[in-house]
């Protein structure tokens, strides 16, 4: 069978039944069926099927993704996490748009712990939204930021999902994890411009009001016991990996057993908070590994009938520059994030773009990092990206899709430009990897 | 008898989830065992990441059937939100044996290879020789519940899929 015809049953199959309604991981599964029955000699394509999964599914490097997901919980169910956004809120004094800062500054916080958007985004719009609609704050400062720091998550360590895409693209975990942090902290700082510059334009969406002083000593006292322990996690976890201590894959169960000691040290260790942490990160971690069992096949049965090498030369040929292709790739992301979760896009995507990426000469962990930023796009993206949903659900009642979509569009807007700025100086996201190494 | 059955699988399945968890659990002790110990100068043990690795497998392969029955699992809603009820309830039904079928085929599959490595005493090669029938055996059994947990959903014309995305926290 002709190449083309491979990657039109491959995608054309897995992208129908995904947006017929069937479950992500049972729509590979049945492509996977399908094609290895059709492409890989009938049944026993179908036991290639099994043995791939298995193959791909006791793998060393994959261990940060639960690891890295039973942090995040563990953070959030045992109020570590709502003990440090309080700390950020008394620190934060009476500068105007107050809660917006706080929501940037504590969301970026819980996001490098937690490496879940989704949970970042309903953990802040449960807590912060109600907040500022009584405090009189537009309806689009209140949900912007929101949005936009649950996407941080992805990109700050530990990000499960970085783990992921490094593991699809066969690039250096501890690498991509590494060149997270200075586009993160990029976009955090973004976001704290575009919100000062809001509030300088249109005072009405951030109305001032009295906070009681908060004294010096207290202020220290805050720092010290509800911020500095929890940032000396994410440098215990980003430490050991820099100093060699551990390995990336390693590290990931470090930083697991720090949020635990920290929770213990502040007496907020229940069996019923870690339980559902524990419940909370095998959800995610069946469903990712599910897909994992997947990705297996589909990315070998593309390999394997020369899918691959064909999309790769088709797509060369059109003789785009490489910054022309990059952005093709890019659209092609933005687009299938209307209306598709990360798991499922990077499963799709990453069989192709990164042999691409190798054809172009662009550096791995670079293009990685652009992936990662247009994913974490894709989840803001309207109409159906997942964080406008999770935004929908916690949001007051009487807020339309529409209220959500237009305040997420300032908060995409610094991500494109974030992207454009590491297109035009590569080593915001180099640097930190090319140091540690 | 049909429901002491019922029971019992019930207990299988939250047992097996129950059981998933704790090797998280217990992956993330043995991997801070195993850095701090190695970092103080003692012998690492080979066996510690072994562990983990088939971990990896059991953990998902325990945990899915439970995932099934929590509805649990990511889907694209476009086309459902838009139905009216009745032809969602039809659209929905079909997935339901299409999710059946997919889950048996690979439960049918996966359970020849074990008992085919059964036969043969294959041996998974790792940090000790693993009979690879005993690490393989998940899969059939995972996606034989699967496909029960499925059949039940549809059986009984209720929705599998959750009114998503619901939860509190939690997704990569």
């Amino acid at each position: 069978m002709e190449w083309y015809w491979v990657a039109a049953l491959l995608f054309g199959l897995a992208v129908g039944l995904m947006l017929l309604g069937v479950p992500v991981a049972i729509a590979f599964f049945a492509t996977n069926i399908v094609a290895a029955f059709a492409l890989m000699g009938g049944a026993s394509g179908i036991a290639q099927v099994v043995n791939n999964g298995f193959g791909a599914m006791t793998f060393f490097a994959l261990v940060p993704i639960p690891m890295f997901l039973l942090m995040g919980e563990l953070y959030y169910h045992t109020g570590l996490a709502s003990r440090m956004f309080n700390a950020i809120d008394q620190l934060m004094g009476n500068v105007p748009g107050r809660l917006a800062y706080v929501t940037v500054a504590g969301g970026t916080g819980f996001a490098a712990l937690s490496g879940s958007s989704m949970g970042s985004t309903a953990l802040l719009g449960s807590l912060m939204v109600p907040e500022m609609m009584k405090r009189g704050y537009s309806k689009y400062l209140s949900m912007g930021p929101i949005m936009g720091t649950g996407g941080l998550a992805v990109i700050i360590p530990p990000s499960a999902l970085a783990v992921l895409l490094a593991t699809l693209g066969q690039i250096d975990v501890g690498a991509l994890l590494i060149a997270g942090v200075v586009p993160g902290l990029v976009l955090a700082t973004m976001y704290g411009v575009l919100i000062f510059g809001w509030t300088v334009l249109d005072p009405k969406a951030a109305p001032s009001y009295h906070v009681a002083p908060v004294r010096l000593v207290h202020k220290l006292k805050l720092v010290a016991l509800d911020i500095l322990p929890m940032f000396l996690v994410i440098v215990l976890v980003i430490g050991v990996m820099v100093a060699g201590w551990a390995t990336p894959t390693e590290a990931a169960g470090i930083g697991c057993v720090g949020v635990l000691a920290l929770a213990v040290c502040y007496r907020c260790l229940s069996w019923g908070s870690f339980r559902r942490a524990v419940d909370g990160a095998l959800r995610v971690t069946v469903m990712a590994f599910l897909i994992i069992f997947g990705s297996a096949t589909f990315s070998q049965i593309l390999a394997f009938t020369g899918g691959s090498s064909g999309l790769i030369r088709w797509a060369t040929d059109f003789q785009l520059t490489p910054f022309g292709m990059l952005l093709v790739m890019l659209g092609v992301i933005l687009f299938l994030g209307c209306f598709m979760d990360q798991l499922s896009m990077m499963l799709l995507t990453s069989p192709i773009f990164f042999p691409l990426a190798k054809t172009l000469g662009f550096d791995p962990i670079w293009f990685g990092l652009i992936m990662l930023l247009a994913l974490e796009i894709g989840y803001t993206t309207p109409p159906f990206g997942l964080l406008l949903f999770v935004l929908k659900g916690v949001a007051p009642p009487g807020t339309t899709m529409r209220d959500i979509y237009l305040a997420g569009m300032p908060f995409i807007a610094c991500v494109l430009l974030l992207i454009a700025l590491i297109i035009v100086f590569p080593p915001i996201a180099t640097w930190l990897p090319n140091l540690s190494h | 008898m049909v429901r002491l059955i019922g029971r019992a699988y019930d207990a299988l399945l939250y047992g097996m989830a129950w059981l998933a968890g704790l090797l998280m659990v217990a992956m993330m002790a043995t991997i801070f065992i195993d850095v701090v110990a190695r970092n103080l100068g003692y012998q690492s043990s080979a066996h510690f990441f072994t562990f983990s690795e088939y971990a990896l497998l059991a953990i998902p392969c325990l945990g899915a059937p439970w995932l099934v029955r929590e509805r649990g699992h990511v889907y694209v809603e476009i086309l459902l939100s838009w139905l009216a009820p009745a032809r969602r309830r039809m659209l929905l039904r079909a997935i339901g044996i299409l999710c059946v079928a997919v889950c048996a085929i690979l439960a049918w599959y996966g359970g020849a290879i074990t008992v085919q490595d059964f036969l043969r005493a294959e041996k998974d090669v790792r940090s000790f020789d693993m009979p690879r029938w005993i690490v393989v055996g998940f899969i059939p059994l995972s996606f034989g519940m699967m496909a029960l947990e499925f059949l039940r959903f549809t059986l009984r014309g209720e929705d599998f899929l959750a009114a998503q995305p619901e939860r509190e926290s939690g997704r990569v």
